[in-house]
């Protein structure tokens, strides 16, 4: 056979294929024909959610710094959480004990970090809760929570001679949820004093790190104090601390009682986790959309093949080839499982979408779910995959059925 | 001049097995054991350009043997030979291929493809041989035409009436111009006229491509058309009866010769 009269043939495949598919899903067995797009989308639209959730999970940075070696935190609290509980065990006196810290000489620097969410708003209005962290600024300490420090005035001014700085910088995910830039003036009200404090942007991190998207607000430690009465007791969740002495560790948990100290390697090695955790969500997730969706197609397909083996034994009577048989089979559940893929990644999509309204409304004002293009992808790499998958299964029933002395039984 | 058949059956016979092993894997029957003859010991041979008619009453081994024939089945005993090859000798992939280069079949119940209109329905075999879009269109329209359903091209079979089915049917077997035609109960649906038609188009198959035509029917007016009847009972040719004003193979060739040898069976 010519290469020409292959692709005739195989172009007249399709056309048969793909009439045979529409006829099906419209007019002959169209229950049938949805339920296995069904099962399939199903699938896939769950594997997108779940991908979705896990890629969210992976680009909310926790907040920890890259430059510093030690973190001090409450016994009860881990080193690299995330967001710490504005009611989760809080140090005392922190100021001079960083002071402290900075001062020994095995240490560069120390600082107190803070955090606690906080609404902020603009002179346009309409407030935002963001994650606000009040650090002691020091010129080596340059990025906290992925986010920078530049445009801090080192020492916690406000602390030290009582002068309100009011500089703020924002993470790219906070200037772009208050629409604020540089030089803006933002405001938050003092809950405790039932009055305002203003801020003034002092720099806008352009947001290169994964973490920069997440609603940020680094500040002086004292000024977050001062808005969340955390100046009472001058309290903080952790002590962050540079140095690369190895003997500082024993030093740094005998300062307070019940206290854990993290080491970079330590954290390292839970950040390594946390990064693998989404990774493993999604493979896991994918796993159990192929199993689940080849298994759904192998059976309706099975039940398909079953009720066209006079039409498959008709076919192999008139001289079409098993090949060809395999062809045309194959080609409709390839385009059935990639009708379920684009149903499955929509349905996905919706269900992402869902998922980040009601985190949105309920625990979070970021998405938890998000949608990168790549997850799309997979979830049609993943139909494509449970297609494949299920041939073998098609091959091995046409070669039980349908054969051509059947035909007129 | 005498010319070799293009079908030569020798002492064929046909048994199909009831129980026998199951296949452990998918339950189905692995192996049959012979327990009802369908056909028993028949030697028949067919020249090109003839028309062989079959009777007999249900029961009696036509379908049987033209599933032989046709190479859809193979033979427990004997052999069938298509222009002296064997065909139980083929691989099931190579009588597949025998089927679409050589014959063409009449279902006795069509098995249209339901999903697909006539004028695909009569192309198929046309893709399986990897011809034009055009030419396929082309040929297939010309044969419906032929049939009377020039003004039915585009139309499922679910919309044509047993007649037009059976029509199509009949388009789609003398598609790839074959050497050898099978028909079951071909006007079977078909009014008088139409199936004077039909037949009419059967002998013009006969002459024109030299092709052997075998018609199985209950109907006496439609095998009138052939050159030869073989009348079969309980699974043996019980007599082959050359009709008059036939034009077909001479008296002393070897199809006449086997009809005889049958006779005193």
């Amino acid at each position: 056979m010519g290469l020409a009269s292959f692709f005739q043939r195989v172009f007249g495949l399709l056309q048969v294929s793909f009439r045979r598919t529409y006829v099906r899903a419209t007019q002959t067995a169209p229950g049938r024909t949805w339920l296995s797009v069904g099962g399939v989308a199903l699938a896939v639209g769950l594997m997108v959610v779940v991908t979705g959730i896990g890629v969210g999970i992976a680009t909310q940075s926790t907040v920890y710094s890259e430059n510093v070696d030690y973190w001090i935190t409450p016994e009860t609290d881990g080193g690299s959480s995330a967001l710490v509980d504005a009611d989760s065990p809080q140090f005392g006196s922190v100021h001079p004990t960083a002071a402290d810290l900075t001062a020994t000489d095995s240490i560069e620097y120390a600082s107190p970090v803070l955090q606690q969410p906080i609404r902020l708003q603009t002179d346009r209005g309409g407030g935002e809760y963001v994650l606000a962290v009040g650090i002691v600024g020091h010129p080596q300490f340059t990025e906290i929570a992925d986010t920078t420090t530049a445009g801090l005035t080192p020492g916690d001014p406000y602390y030290l001679n009582g002068t309100w700085t009011g500089e703020v910088v924002l993470s790219a995910g906070a200037a772009e949820l208050l629409s604020a830039s540089e030089g803006e003036r933002v405001t938050v009200t003092r809950p405790q004093a039932g009055s305002e404090r203003n801020f003034s942007v002092a720099t806008v991190d352009p947001g290169t790190q994964s973490g920069s998207q997440f609603p940020i607000a680094v500040m002086q430690l004292s000024e977050l104090q001062a808005i969340t009465g955390g100046d009472v007791n001058d309290e903080a969740g952790q002590i962050v601390v540079s140095s690369t002495d190895p003997n500082v560790e024993s030093m740094l948990g005998d300062i307070y009682p019940r206290s854990d100290v993290s080491t970079r390697a330590g954290l390292n090695a839970q950040a390594v986790f946390d990064e693998q955790l989404p990774l493993a969500l999604s493979v896991t997730a994918a796993i159990i959309a192929i199993v689940i969706g080849t298994l759904f197609v192998m059976t309706t397909t099975g039940l398909s093949v079953a009720a066209d083996r006079g039409k498959l034994a008709t076919l192999a009577a008139i001289g079409v080839s098993r090949r060809t048989r395999f062809g045309l089979l194959a080609s409709e559940t390839l385009t059935i499982t990639a009708v379920g893929g684009l149903v499955g990644v929509l349905l996905g999509l919706g269900g992402i979408r869902l998922t980040n309204i009601v985190a949105q409304q309920t625990f979070t004002s970021g998405e938890v779910a998000s949608t990168e293009p790549f997850v799309i992808a997979f979830g049609f790499v993943i139909s494509g995959v449970i297609g494949l998958l299920a041939l073998p299964y098609l091959a091995v029933l046409l070669s039980r059925v349908g054969r051509a002395k059947e035909v007129g039984r | 001049m005498t010319r070799s058949p293009i079908i030569n059956c020798v002492n064929l016979s046909r048994s199909y097995g009831r129980g026998g092993s199951r296949n452990r894997w998918f339950g189905s029957d692995n192996t049959e054991t012979p327990t009802v003859t369908a056909l028993s010991n028949v030697d028949l041979q067919i020249e090109r350009g003839e028309i062989i008619g079959c009777a007999g009453p249900s029961g009696s081994g036509k379908s049987t043997l033209l599933h032989l024939l046709a190479g859809l089945d193979t033979p427990t005993t004997g052999s069938v030979s298509f222009d002296g090859t064997d065909l139980s000798s083929l691989s099931d992939r190579a009588r597949t291929r025998h089927r679409l280069d050589h014959v063409g079949i009449v279902f006795q119940h069509f098995h249209l493809l339901e999903s697909l209109s006539a004028r695909a329905n009569v192309a198929l075999p046309l893709v399986e041989l990897g011809r034009p879009k055009g030419e396929r269109r082309k040929r297939a329209t010309e044969l419906l035409e032929a049939m009377g359903l020039g003004d039915r091209v585009t139309h499922r079979p679910t919309q044509l009436s047993g007649g037009e089915q059976q029509r199509v049917a009949i388009a789609r077997a003398l598609v790839t111009e074959p050497d050898l035609v099978i028909a079951d109960e071909p006007t079977g649906e078909l009014d008088t006229e139409t199936g004077e038609h039909v037949l009419k188009r059967f002998r013009e198959v006969a002459t024109e491509l030299d092709a052997a035509v075998v018609i199985a029917s209950h109907d006496e007016p439609t095998l009138a058309i052939a050159d030869r009847l073989v009348r079969m009972r309980d699974g043996r040719i019980e007599d082959i009866e050359v009709l008059s004003g036939s034009d077909g193979p001479h008296d002393d060739s070897p199809a006449q010769q086997s009809a005889q040898t049958n006779q005193g069976r």
